[in-house]
């Protein structure tokens, strides 16, 4: 254990001088980070929807007036539309020219249709703007959903005598509507800085671990297995290396984009966890790739495959984005995926850490088996 | 029993032998030179008596504990200076002749002081503090070898340590070894430089294609090939049928080309001068020079292997 940490030692503190280091692990993802955060974080873009209402009954009225008061102050903005004559040929030209991502429609008779079979509410959505889109699309079902629980309640109600209008108001669908769009209230600004700093912190830890096939190949090493240690030791060291320095990376980045650039990560607890984890499989993958490869040029060339393929796979270069299919659950599996999908999961508003172990436990097993595999592999090498 | 026991190592890569059957021992206070040309066998050697490498067959022990490539004590008493210059240039002398004591276990004020110690004995106190990539060359070799010395190893494993040295660094180095070997320490010493090697070494194993082809003192070893003096005869013209011809010559115990020369190696090489020159002359043969050298190990290695060491 003394000589692990005294290898560590050691590489931590050549980390502190280098520069590489410095640029690719702090520098590079915070100001990437920053770009991003600025072209797309913070408040973020509003998204204009509209709502028509063709039925102008009490009902439609009152939902349209609880629609507009729950998306007050967020970054949703509601347009009240006329179509003339029920005619909704402009407002579909208004979607297709953009100036309103999608329109929900109230039909005519909507009201009167609640009480036998529902007419269904309508979305006016154009296929390059899939996020509002899926926002209206996401409140009709809401609206669609709570009718049905009243009407069910309703029904209930009578049964027993009471008057539904006594107990029923129409606060349910302002509750469905506001947790529709809680996401959208609070700046969440992490996925835009972790997808470049994981990119980064592949490529700066990269270089550390490959320090050892540089160590190899200077002589380094000899003299290092001459003292009176494992290769374990040596492995140990390394990986504490690569670990040390990842955590000093996440500390600095973190903090200097909450302080700076006023980024929200989440409840700083639940991203330590996360963050740490991801690290611990950063240095898994790197350990491997150092294990497998012959040479140091050949260990730089797959670190940068792994690194770009991890991002593009695991969501870092679209802001968390996931890739649809098969590819997404891949991307999933990651240690880019799986480190972004917890933080989205967690973030404001999000689910606990609980909620994400299965995630959490993935990376570090990716981790501790990507060290174990690499150092059995070096020291099959070196034997 | 010697400080370090080495018994029929061997050594395959693959289909190639790199080490084979190579047994020797070195006591306190004796420096051993391992010889042999590039792809000998030498470095295989050293990686295996360090616990570098695992042996296929036989066996290494330093101060009677069994050398292994994991974690053992047989590793606390040896101290390695690699051919390379296995150093940090990106931290100062100071630091990386501490993380090599650290390393072999020294830690506070025992640290301190060695380290202080060492950094006087290579002559770099006055820029202990320096990061190595300012270093010269030289500076480099001594901190080099200063690394391997924190601990006070008893057996001290130098690869070819002179290489790319100038010769007054060069002069400080094998001085500074010759003083650690008066103080007890055993050395092991690789180099192809025979002149370090006859200076230094108590007694020399010459490897050729893995093997111990021979073993003893330089003045054993000399005596292997007849301890006879060395007639070098230059020339322009046919000087390979020449010595073939002197092969036969009496007196003559071998004739070769080396080095676009004709030796020959004579009981007494006073009577065959005459007859060479007169072979020489009726050869056709245009005598430029001729010297009389004592025969030293070069000689002894090509009697041996058939080849020059730095072959």
């Amino acid at each position: 254990m003394g000589a692990t940490l005294t290898l560590a030692r050691n590489g931590v503190r050549r980390g502190f001088r280098s520069r590489t280091l410095l640029l690719l692990g702090v520098v590079g993802p915070l100001a990437l980070g920053a770009v991003l955060a600025l072209a797309f974080g913070g408040d973020g873009p509003t998204i204009r929807i509209g709502v028509v209402d063709l039925d102008r009954s009490d009902m439609s009225t009152a939902i349209v007036d609880g629609l507009v008061d729950s998306l007050d102050g967020t970054q949703l903005e509601l347009d009240e539309l006329e179509a003339a004559d029920g005619d909704l040929a402009p407002l579909e030209q208004l979607v297709e020219d953009g100036e309103v991502g999608a329109v929900l429609v109230f039909p005519d008779g909507y009201a009167e249709s609640v009480t036998d079979e529902p007419e269904p509410l309508g979305v006016l959505a154009a296929g390059d703007n899939a996020t509002a889109s899926s926002i209206v699309e996401s409140i009709a079902t809401s609206i669609a959903s709570d009718t049905d629980l009243q009407r069910s309640v309703a029904a209930a109600l009578l049964t027993a005598g009471i008057d539904p209008g006594e107990v029923l108001d129409d606060g349910p669908v302002e509750a469905v509507v506001a947790t529709e769009v809680v996401d959208f209230d609070e700046p969440f600004d992490a996925p835009l800085y972790f997808g470049p700093f994981a990119v980064f912190l592949f490529l700066g830890l990269g270089v550390t671990a490959r320090g050892l096939l540089r160590d190899d190949t200077d002589g380094i090493l000899d003299r290092v297995r001459a003292s009176p240690l494992s290769t374990g030791n040596v492995v140990g060291g390394a990986a504490t290396t690569v670990m040390v320095q990842g955590a000093i990376a996440v500390v600095a980045v973190v903090g200097l984009s909450s302080l700076v650039f006023g980024a929200d990560w989440g409840t700083p607890g639940e991203v330590a966890v996360i963050l740490a984890a991801f690290i611990v499989s950063v240095a898994g993958m790197l350990g491997l790739v150092v294990g497998v490869a012959s040479t140091e040029l050949q260990a730089e060339s797959w670190t940068n495959v792994v690194a770009f393929g991890f991002a593009v796979l695991g969501g870092s270069f679209f802001g968390g984005a996931v890739l649809p299919g098969f590819l997404g659950f891949i991307g999933t599996l990651t240690p880019n995926g799986a480190a972004m999908r917890a933080l989205v999961e967690v973030g404001p508003g999000g689910e606990s850490l609980a909620d994400v172990w299965l995630l959490i436990a993935w990376m570090l097993a990716v981790g501790i088996g990507g060290i174990l595999l690499g150092g059995r592999l070096l020291e099959r090498r070196l034997r | 029993m010697g400080v370090l026991s080495a018994t029929n190592l061997a050594r395959a890569f693959g289909d190639r032998t790199a080490v084979d059957d190579v047994s020797f021992t070195i006591a306190a206070g004796e420096t051993y030179g391992l010889l042999g040309p590039n792809g000998a066998g030498k470095t295989t050697t050293i990686s295996m008596v360090c616990g570098l490498l695992a042996p296929d067959a036989g066996s290494v022990e330093v101060q009677d504990s069994p050398m292994q490539t994991g974690r053992c004590a047989a590793k606390e008493h040896l101290g390695l200076v690699p051919q390379d210059l296995a150093l940090y240039e990106d931290l100062s002398g100071r630091e990386n002749l501490q993380f090599f004591g650290r390393l072999q276990g020294l830690e506070g004020t025992t640290l301190q002081r060695r380290t202080a110690e060492v950094l006087d004995l290579v002559g770099l106190t006055d820029r202990a503090d320096e990061r190595v990539e300012a270093y010269s060359g030289g500076m480099k070799r001594r901190c080099n070898i200063g690394a391997a010395l924190l601990h006070e190893p008893e057996l001290l494993i130098l690869d070819e340590p002179t290489v790319g040295v100038d010769p007054q660094s060069r002069n400080a180095i094998l001085a500074g070894i010759a003083d650690l070997q008066s103080a007890g320490m055993a050395v092991l010493y690789t180099t192809h430089y025979m002149e370090e090697a006859e200076r230094l070494c108590d007694r020399i194993g010459v490897m050729d294609e893995g093997r111990m082809v021979a073993e003893g003192s330089t003045s054993e070893l000399i005596a292997l090939v007849g301890e006879h003096p060395v007639l070098r005869i230059s020339g322009d013209g046919d000087l390979a049928a020449l010595a073939d011809q002197l092969s036969s010559v009496s007196g003559v115990v071998k004739a070769t080309i080396c080095e676009g020369r004709v030796d020959v190696i004579a009981e007494q090489t006073g009577h065959v001068l005459g007859e060479v020159l007169r072979r020489a002359d009726e050869s056709g043969i245009r005598v430029t020079g001729v010297n009389v050298d004592e025969p030293d190990l070069e000689d002894v290695f090509l009697h041996l292997t058939g080849k020059a060491l730095r072959d």
